[in-house]
């Protein structure tokens, strides 16, 4: 860790994300299968990767994962372990696309893509195939039109930082 | 704090290609997956196990239980179509999924691990019935 701002920050968005990920649970979903989500508590996590580095934002997203689940009461289950993955999956996928030099939109689409197919990966070995591949249409085209949604917003929120700093 | 200057790189032609090529692939998977014909049966499934297949125009409620004999949630079949009443589980996804009819459509309930997923008489039941 380099200095006490930087944990504080951090630790700041992180409570941004779980109170963002709180809304959505107790939202009314719009959405045609009230499992989806828009993605909100990603802001955070990508706020948190273009201010400091992907470990900063791996950080954020695990420890969403793991506060969620200590206050809600599903540690260790089976939710867990499919939330762990997805969040393992997006962070893996946000350190490619910083590779692959992509927008800010592109990597938060990239992230939600990451998020869906780690999801994925453990309900496809537990559940089975068919069910993941029913769904994949539909969850393509909402990770294509709220990852981007999702990386606008953040492109603008870090313009007004920026200016800030 | 020294913040790194974030570099706003703009969306270019490569994004928009990979972006237009994942709308192709929901397009085309959709096309190969999406059949909109009612279904005759319903298939329960509990941790990948066969529970029981249902006839859906029979008006009945189900009660999955999970091994050690704790009901996981109740279902009921009417006019054709199948919901979840209540269950154990505690986001209820499954209970506010409604109602589903035309084959192929499933509801999920992932804490219990229960897949009720609707099928037409033709496809193949692999296992026992319980």
């Amino acid at each position: 860790m380099k200095n006490h701002k930087h944990i504080v920050t951090i630790g700041v968005l992180l409570a941004l994300s779980l109170i963002f990920a709180y809304l959505e649970m107790i939202l009314p979903s719009f959405l045609p299968n009230p499992a989806f989500k828009i993605g909100l508590s990603q802001i955070p996590i990508l706020l948190t990767f273009y201010l400091f580095d992907l470990k900063s934002s791996a950080a954020v997203s695990t420890g969403k994962v793991l506060m969620m689940s200590l206050l809600f009461g599903y540690f260790l289950t089976y939710i867990f372990f499919v939330n762990l993955s997805g969040a393992i999956f997006s962070i893996l996928f946000i350190g490619l696309s910083q590779q692959l030099k992509f927008s800010i939109p592109m990597t938060s689409l990239m992230s939600s893509l990451g998020h869906n197919l780690g999801q994925f990966i453990i309900i496809g070995f537990t559940l089975g195939w068919n069910i993941a591949l029913f769904y994949l249409p539909v969850i393509i085209v909402f990770s294509v039109l709220f990852g981007l949604i999702i990386g606008l917003i953040s492109q603008s929120l870090l313009n007004k930082i920026e200016k800030r700093i | 704090m020294n913040i790194p200057k974030i570099t706003f790189i703009k969306i270019n032609k490569k994004e928009i290609l990979i972006v237009i090529g994942l709308l192709i692939l929901a397009l085309t998977s959709y096309l190969f997956i999406n059949n909109q014909n009612p279904g005759a049966k319903v298939k329960i499934e509990v941790n990948q196990r066969l529970y029981g297949t249902y006839d859906l125009n029979k008006t009945q409620e189900i009660l999955v239980r999970d091994n050690g004999g704790n009901i996981l949630l109740r279902s009921l079949i009417i006019n054709g179509k199948i919901h979840v009443i209540s269950s154990t589980c505690k986001d209820k996804i499954c209970v506010h999924q409604g109602e589903i009819s035309l084959s192929g459509q499933t509801i999920v309930c992932l804490p219990n691990k229960v897949v009720i997923t609707i099928i037409n008489d033709a496809d193949k039941i692999d296992g026992v019935l319980k």
